[in-house]
């Protein structure tokens, strides 16, 4: 195909298909970055969390019977379901290895990975689970300019967009969030200071599970299957390694240039877009280990 | 007395080069065995694999292990030495007595290069470097057509000076693979104790100090990666000659590094007979549960204790993660291998414990003295 070929409508397409992923990649790698920046461990089994979301919302939805209704009820039940269990894991089987070597953390969240993905094929089974058909509501498109925008990607975004303006407000405005940013810049100084990190630690756990779980229901119309929590945790780790490890916005906009980079490779690239999205990855720890709004300071 | 020096003592005490021999002899005649007793191709089949991965888990051990470095795309050498063989008896028709030195050599000189570039960065980025390289080359031979995109490359059993090996024959499997696992205990046991390997158990304890002694850090890095690519490569010689197709998700996927991973943290990290225990715990326990596990289920049970034993995956996990809270020093530990210092050696020394008792360090590179 040669880029002369290509219509000005087709790139507007590929690039809101991109940031509808990318608010995807967002929601799995603000809880990836969070909890990074504050307890320095680089969770594994997030994306295990994102999975876990989209089949706790499957349940809800199967349970009052799909439709908005239960959708809706999906979007609220599921994230606060996952939020408790990343929390429970967070005191029970993180926290007593916050002191041991970085490695253990690592091997600790890849089995917990592991653990999840098969505990859900356990309970719901291995195969793609049948999901209730999409609420009419989002069939259809919105036509913009001539180009048309497909409903449920602008909800997508939409959403994206809300959980990063809430996270931001969270974090900037109340006291909470400060404590969780003064965590983030030097933990030992914030303990040292009475402020209680440990409880900001269970609940920034909990936070990102939350956003991740949210993503799992809106990936329940994508293709929800128990290995998605493995194949999205890898382009969620080169977003928050792309924005700069722990820094919020840098997750953001690196998440929805790599959900753009991804949709432009998997349609014009010669080489599939996983290739691509991991070159891009290795660029930037060469070029710029501390990502794009990461602080220059890292172990290098 | 603490645990471990308890353990060792009692390992000290039984301890002779008789048990490794013995051990070894119960290996070699374990075919005639399992003929007699009607069970030789599966239950040597599964020795086989054991014996594949546990090459791949000693050579990932001599980095993870004994420079301290975390590799997540370790399985891109195993890979590497499996479809480079492949590709030079397929496309080239090499015979496989040449295509095997050809892929450990070449898969060494790839991991330099990889080495070359992962190393400008340590811990988390180190790690997601490799990982990117491995994911690199299995999402693009997942589509490459010439190595056979997902399906991969399928070759015919290697023929050595006229002996053509036979995967429903396994005999000849066997003894390759068993002979490539002494070699290469034997080979690693010489580097971790040669002062090659000192330096790098130097760099794992502390890498500034080593630089700061004058070794030229980066080069014992890189050579230590290079070597332990080159061992996996000879593991995935093996897979190539033994399963008969090279396939990017058995050869390449992420995962077959975790599975490396869970062999050596399961059998004992940085010890030189864990790795070799780790495989042979992981993969046995795999097919314990996965195939003999059935005949405990009684006919009409609930449907959730039916299909237990296809979730093999979720209790090793469980187990696995068991390891890394409790037990970390993996089975060899409880046997009484240690790590050469490890964190708890350095924390019985610098504790009050050892004004009274000389804690039981081990002084070489190695699990025995």
């Amino acid at each position: 195909m040669t880029p002369l070929s290509v219509g000005l409508g087709d790139l507007a397409t590929t690039f809101v298909n991109g940031v509808s992923y990318g608010m995807i990649l967002v929601l799995v790698a603000l809880g990836l970055s969070l909890v990074f920046g504050l307890m320095g461990v680089l969770n594994f089994a997030h994306g295990a969390l994102f999975m876990l979301g989209g089949y706790i919302g499957l349940a809800v939805m199967k349970l009052t019977g799909g439709g908005m209704t239960g959708f809706a009820l999906a979007l609220v039940v599921a994230p606060l379901a996952v939020a408790a269990i990343g929390a429970g894991l967070e005191r029970t089987v993180y926290k007593p290895l916050y002191e041991t070597e970085p490695i253990y953390q690592l091997l600790l969240t890849f089995g917990l990975a592991v653990v999840i993905e098969e505990a859900v094929k356990y309970i719901w089974g291995a195969a793609p689970p049948g999901v209730p058909p999409r609420p009419a509501v989002f069939d259809g498109a919105v036509v913009f300019m001539g180009i048309s925008l497909p409903y449920y990607r602008v909800f997508t975004i939409l959403l994206g967009v809300a959980v990063v303006a809430g996270t931001a407000l969270f974090l900037s405005r109340t006291r909470f969030g400060l404590i969780v940013r003064a965590g983030v810049y030097n933990t030992d100084r914030t303990a040292t200071l009475g402020l209680n990190v440990e409880r900001a630690f269970t609940a920034v756990f909990g936070l990102g599970a939350f956003i991740a779980a949210l993503g799992g229901v809106v990936y329940i119309y994508r293709a929800i299957e128990p290995s998605v929590g493995a194949s999205i945790i890898l382009p969620a780790f080169i977003v928050v390694i792309v924005g700069g490890l722990g820094s919020f916005w840098g997750s953001v906009i690196a998440g929805l240039l790599i959900g753009v980079i991804w949709q432009f490779a998997a349609v014009y690239a010669p080489v599939p877009a996983g290739t691509v999205i991991f070159l891009v990855m290795i660029a930037v720890l060469l070029l710029r280990p501390q990502g794009l709004l990461g602080e220059a300071e890292v172990e290098v | 007395m603490s645990y471990i020096e308890r353990s060792n003592e009692l390992f000290e005490s039984v301890k002779t080069p008789y048990i490794g021999a013995a051990l070894l002899a119960l290996v070699a005649v374990f075919p005639l065995v399992a003929n007699a007793i009607g069970g030789l191709p599966f239950l040597t089949s599964i020795a086989i694999e054991m014996m594949i991965f546990a090459v791949f888990a000693m050579s990932f051990n001599l980095l993870v292990g004994y420079t301290g470095y975390v590799s997540f795309g370790h399985t891109v050498f195993l890979g590497s030495g499996a479809y480079m063989t492949a590709v030079l008896m397929k496309k080239f028709s090499v015979p496989f007595i040449a295509a095997a030195p050809a892929a450990v050599i070449g898969t060494g000189l790839f991991a330099l290069v990889v080495g070359a570039i992962a190393f400008r960065r340590s811990g988390v980025y180190f790690a997601m470097i490799t990982l990117g390289v491995a994911q690199v080359f299995y999402t693009l031979f997942q589509s490459w057509n010439y190595v056979g995109g997902d399906t991969g490359i399928i070759i015919d059993p290697p023929v050595v000076f006229g002996y053509e090996f036979n995967p429903f024959e396994p005999m000849g499997y066997y003894y390759l693979a068993l002979a490539t696992v002494v070699v290469t205990y034997l080979f690693t046991r010489y580097l971790v104790r040669s002062p090659f390997g000192h330096v790098l158990q130097a760099i794992r304890e502390n890498e500034e100090r080593a630089r700061a002694v004058g070794y030229s850090v980066r080069t014992f890095k890189l050579a230590a990666f290079s070597v332990s690519g080159g061992l996996a490569a000879v593991s995935g010689v093996l897979y190539a000659a033994y399963f008969t197709q090279v396939a990017p998700g058995s050869t390449l996927y992420w995962t077959t590094t975790g599975d490396g991973l869970f062999m050596i943290l399961i059998g004992g990290m940085g010890t030189l007979v864990g790795p070799i225990i780790g495989s042979v715990f992981v993969i046995g326990t795999q097919y314990a549960l996965s195939t003999y596990l059935v005949d405990f289920i009684p006919e009409g049970a609930p449907a959730l204790v039916a299909r237990l034993p296809e979730r093999w995956p979720l209790l090793l996990g469980l187990l696995f993660m068991l390891t890394v809270l409790r037990f970390r020093s993996g089975i060899a530990g409880g046997l009484g291998f240690s790590r050469v210092r490890s964190i708890d050696d350095v924390l019985t020394r610098v504790s009050g414990s050892a004004e009274t008792e000389e804690p039981t360090v081990k002084s070489d590179g190695g699990d025995e003295r």
